[in-house]
């Protein structure tokens, strides 16, 4: 009896040991990450490694960090001037923060989605061949093959198809996030961040967002922060619970949800304070 | 009560929508009056003939009523003026123009309300607008085409005959400014070719000789068409009008003088109209005449649109750039806020410094080094080195900088940070953030810029006077001989023309109008540009509307 | 961990929480005092108060009806996560436990209905000392659900065992009357099926045991030997 529950949980749960994870299976690893905005310090000794092909949440209140740590991983908080680094991200091994790393290099290897969608002001069609003209690629046979390929990877193509060359400003908000969505897999990056994507969003273009992340943790990396700690439950293998710019439990989401191992965690999921 | 009015807020919007109601009928009564008096005068107004009894004599006046004025019978009476039994204690007095310049002393005259003994409009009154010495007013006697009088009806042969002359007239013309202009301008050039390989020690026999022979070929050509040329104008002077003045003396006017006739008191409703427009054109199409108190504005309208366009070409892109780097890439500290501080400052320095500066800068000091450095052959006549349209332009977009810096720095700052952060994010470097996204975003502040700037160019005056401006350009620095744009040339601006015409002219009286007219174009003139300006912008702003849900 | 649903930043969270346990423990006490009585009932061969017992099935039937409604509404609304969630599932497999409970403790109560022999009467004490374990057990676990109190469910859950010893020693002695007495069969094998749903109700107490465990450990241990319970808790 005992050996067959155990078989059970292993078929339901594809659990990771998420402290140990083989060089394969780890996409990312944060070590020792401590960041401050001038005096004040935002992320406090942050180590964790994020597995690969798999959707990991960041959950946490405002201000725990959580924005300012995946911001860290496409080195996006090199634009704040105050700003101040210590600890590495190793991706493929390599520090990203390297001063021989080219940071533009990078952000096409870390794609980004933020918090509202953020189109340019442009064609459908050059939303999502933005990052290819930037690579210099003119060939227009190439360049139709990704829009397709892209679009269909963000559930959008049925939608746009016959209007790729309207403005991007015509569509909904969640078909825009969802161009954002394009845009960035265009690009094939290796990882994909996702800034509260939904936040933004009725609840129907949220759930169709939700529904796209789960595919395409098939092909990329996934990291998402989300204030909704049920789209984390819904969508994530992993969640990180951030406080106060520390973190403070890291596991997989179905143990998180139902089992938390440590207090703040059980407060902040389950809404009670302190 | 009165409290709870207060509290209401009511005296807010009243004190709110006062103010804005003066400012729009301060506007609009300034251009309904510059447009009643300016556009009223190109009207075909009655021509009266008055029998006035003078303090000797009878005597006749025909013309327009320019003017009236009421005055106190007292003033009059002291100024030596014998009013008979008027009985009144206020007279209306009348301006007339009489037109006739060359037979009469003044052709502006008073009259008293009390010397005029009858008044009639006779419709066989013609008034003659001719190319010098301004209108004559006159009964028409006889028609002489080719030396013998026309018989018949004269009006009639008179148009044709007219038209006639004002064609000749400006086939000559255009041959005068197109092909005999562009050979004196070939010979100039040929001399200054000379002049060159003088300089440089250059000048070989052969050289000398094929430039000798070019010359002779355009001399050539020169005395062909100049034969042509006095031809036509000898054509042109074929016939003439006599007419009868209103002293009742036979006047005989050339025709080729005459460039159009009409009896106002002859004319409907309709031909008026048509005459109206007619002259408008002409006002608008025609270079001036009689030291601008006559003819057309055109090279004005010309100058003035191509001058504050070259300004908009240099502007921008300056303006743009400079904003860019304040924006984007100056460290955000003290020194780029004073910088700040001090662009702003620069667009409330008085605009005649910014004329003194172009003069000493650019005419003085860049156009003199340009001269001798590329046109020693033009010595000892400056090419650049004299005041014109680049100057005036340069000095005009220096003036207009900070209005474009600030309204761009205003556009950048209002582009939502995700847009950038969402380019940045696809692995764009912040220079192709900002060229592929972040400026075309601002594109409709940029032209907000723009727009304040052109409105304040084309309106300036004082800086033009030293840097370019001149009463009359004898060509438009755009034409058909290499290279095209003359960005050297001297221009007319309507600013400039609206000054000289009201406070230059030798005649006041006849060049109001005119001063009104003009500043009514101007105003169209920037109206017009701000329109297009800002069509522009609208357009703009729907491709690139923001992200404000 | 200690656990508070009183401090949930709603305050309407908690009070439904605080409503919805409290509905259960009145529906535990209910089902508890059903047993008694039909215990009590089945000793004192009290025909009255078996048929009482019957009667007020149908207030446990509809206290479980409204509780599970109260958890549904309150997964509806609040998506509780956690020690929350796993309150909720507790108490939804726990009223069906307590249900089951009360439908066993109105079967127990039917054999009241029934007179016995004198030589019967003995196996009926024997029933009624099995009757008072398992009263005990329903009312520990009930406790330890009041309490949240993992070492007392795991009591509970122990104490099972001497339930089961009790009642195949009882069958035993049940069969070897009717072996005696075939006549008897009938009216025994009513007795039989009253120590079965002692039995069972036993079962059912370890069953909420479990979830007690469950709610406060976050530890499913259901088909889980003792001795890894144990070392859970």
């Amino acid at each position: 009896m005992i050996t067959v529950a155990t078989e059970v949980n292993a078929a339901n749960t594809h659990k990771l040991d998420l402290t140990n994870l083989t060089p394969e299976q780890t996409a990312l690893q944060i070590k020792n990450l401590d960041l401050y905005y001038g005096e004040k310090q935002a992320l406090a000794n942050v180590s964790m490694d994020i597995p690969k092909g798999q959707v990991t949440a960041f959950i946490g209140p405002s201000g725990c960090g959580k924005s300012t740590l995946l911001r860290c991983i496409n080195r996006m908080n090199d634009l704040v001037d105050t700003c101040r680094i210590e600890g590495q991200i190793l991706l493929h091994g390599e520090n990203i923060y390297d001063k021989r790393v080219d940071v533009a290099a990078l952000r096409r290897n870390v794609g980004m989605v933020f918090q509202r969608p953020n189109p340019f002001p442009k064609s459908i069609y050059e939303n999502v061949v933005y990052g290819l003209r930037l690579q210099g690629i003119k060939d227009k046979r190439k360049l139709d093959e990704v829009v397709e390929k892209s679009l269909r990877g963000a559930a959008l193509w049925d939608e746009v198809k016959d209007r790729l060359h309207d403005s991007a400003f015509g569509l909904s908000g969640g078909q825009q996030q969802r161009l954002v969505i394009a845009r960035s897999i265009a690009i094939e990056p290796e990882v994909l961040l996702l800034d509260e994507p939904t936040s933004a969003l009725d609840p129907i273009s949220t759930l169709v967002i939700e529904e796209l992340i789960s595919d395409l943790k098939d092909k990329y990396t996934v990291v998402i922060v989300t204030h909704n700690m049920q789209q984390a439950a819904r969508v994530s293998d992993q969640t990180a619970f951030m406080y106060m710019g520390e973190l403070i439990e890291y596991a997989d989401t179905n143990t998180l949800f139902t089992t938390p191992s440590k207090k703040k965690t059980e407060d902040y999921i389950t809404g009670r304070y302190g | 009560m009165i409290r709870q009015w207060f509290k209401s807020g009511s005296p807010w919007i009243w004190m709110t929508g006062g103010a804005v109601s003066i400012s729009l009928i301060s506007v609009i009564g300034l251009l309904a009056l510059i447009a009643w008096r300016g556009l009223g005068f190109f009207w075909a107004s009655p021509v009266h003939e008055f029998h006035i009894q003078g303090s000797v004599e009878q005597h006749t006046v025909i013309g327009e009523i320019y003017d009236h004025e009421v005055v106190p019978a007292s003033r009059v009476r002291q100024a030596g003026v014998d009013l008979g039994d008027f009985q009144g204690e206020e007279l209306t007095r009348y301006l007339i123009k009489t037109g006739n310049r060359e037979y009469v002393e003044l052709d502006f005259r008073w009259i008293l309300e009390t010397d005029i003994q009858s008044q009639s409009t006779p419709h066989n009154l013609a008034v003659f607008e001719r190319s010098k010495n301004g209108n004559f007013y006159g009964y028409i006697e006889q028609v002489i085409e080719n030396g013998q009088p026309v018989q018949g009806d004269l009006e009639e042969k008179l148009e044709e005959l007219v038209e006639r002359a004002v064609d000749l007239n400006e086939q000559a013309l255009d041959l005068q400014n197109g092909d005999i202009g562009h050979i004196n301008y070939e010979l100039e050039r040929l001399r200054l070719k000379e002049r060159g390989y003088e300089l440089d020690n250059e000048l070989t026999h052969e050289r000398a000789a094929e430039l000798e022979a070019q010359r002779k070929a355009l001399r050539e050509q020169y005395k062909e068409l100049e034969k042509t040329l006095f031809q036509l104008r000898d054509d042109a002077k074929r016939d003439q009008v006599v007419v009868k003045d209103m002293r009742g003396e036979l006047v005989t006017l050339p025709l080729y003088q005459v460039l159009d006739f009409w009896l106002p008191n002859d004319m409907g409703f309709f031909a008026k109209v048509g005459h109206y427009f007619g002259q408008l054109g002409k006002f608008i199409s025609d270079d001036p005449r009689e030291a601008n108190t006559e003819g057309g504005v055109f090279p004005a309208i010309f100058g003035t649109v191509f001058m504050v366009m070259l300004m908009a070409v240099i502007v921008t892109p300056f303006g743009v750039v400079a904003a860019i780097y304040l924006h984007e890439y100056a460290a955000k500290n003290a020194v780029t806020k004073m910088i700040r501080i001090a662009v702003i400052n620069l667009a409330g320095v008085p605009s005649i410094v910014y004329g003194v500066f172009g003069l000493g800068f650019f005419v003085y000091m860049l156009g003199g080094s340009i001269d001798q450095l590329f046109y020693p052959e033009a010595s000892p006549s400056p090419v650049f080195g004299t005041p014109g349209v680049i100057w005036s332009a340069l000095t005009l977009a220096i003036l207009t900088l900070p209005v474009v810096i600030v309204s761009t720095e205003e556009g950048l700052s209002r582009i939502p940070s995700q847009v950038r952060q969402g380019s940045l994010a696809l692995g764009a470097t912040k220079a192709e953030t900002l060229w592929r996204i972040v400026v075309p975003m601002a594109s409709p502040a940029i032209m907000t810029g723009l727009i304040l700037a052109v409105a304040r160019a084309a309106g300036e005056v004082a800086p033009l006077m030293l840097v370019g401006v001149v009463k009359m350009a004898p060509t438009l620095p755009l034409d058909g001989n290499f290279p095209y744009v003359h960005l050297d040339r001297k221009f007319m601006h309507l600013g400039f023309h609206i000054y000289d015409v009201g406070f230059q002219s030798p005649n006041v009286e006849a060049a109001r109008p005119l001063v009104y007219a003009t500043a009514f174009l101007l105003v169209t003139v920037i109206i017009a540009l701000n329109i297009t300006a800002i069509g522009i912008r609208n357009h703009l702003r729907e491709k690139f509307r923001a992200l404000d849900n | 961990m200690e656990h508070n649903i009183n401090k949930h930043i709603s305050g309407k969270f908690n009070e439904e929480l605080e409503n919805v346990r409290n509905h259960v423990l009145s529906m535990g006490g209910l089902v508890e005092q059903q047993l008694n009585s039909a215990l009590d009932a089945v000793a004192k061969g009290d025909g009255e108060l078996a048929k009482k017992v019957k009667e007020n099935d149908y207030r446990v039937n509809a206290m479980e009806v409204n509780i599970d409604e109260e958890c549904t509404r309150i997964i509806a609304k609040r998506q509780p996560a956690a020690s929350d969630l796993r309150l909720v599932v507790a108490i939804a497999k726990t009223i069906a436990d307590l249900e089951r409970i009360g439908d066993e403790a109105e079967r127990i109560a039917k054999v009241a209905l029934d007179s016995f022999t004198k030589d019967q009467q003995g196996l009926l004490a024997n029933m009624e000392n099995m009757g008072r374990l398992v009263s005990k057990m329903l009312h520990d676990v009930l406790d330890a659900f009041a309490r949240m109190d993992a070492q007392k469910a795991f009591e509970v859950h122990k104490a099972d065992e001497k339930v089961d010893r009790e009642y195949e020693a009882l069958t035993r002695q049940i069969m070897t009357y009717m072996m005696e007495d075939p006549r008897s069969i009938p009216r025994v094998m009513e007795l039989i099926w009253s120590v079965r749903s002692l039995e069972r109700i036993g079962d059912r107490c370890q069953n909420i045991s479990e979830y007690v465990i469950y709610f406060v450990k976050g530890k499913d241990i259901r088909h889980v030997s003792q001795d890894m319970i144990a070392k859970t808790i």
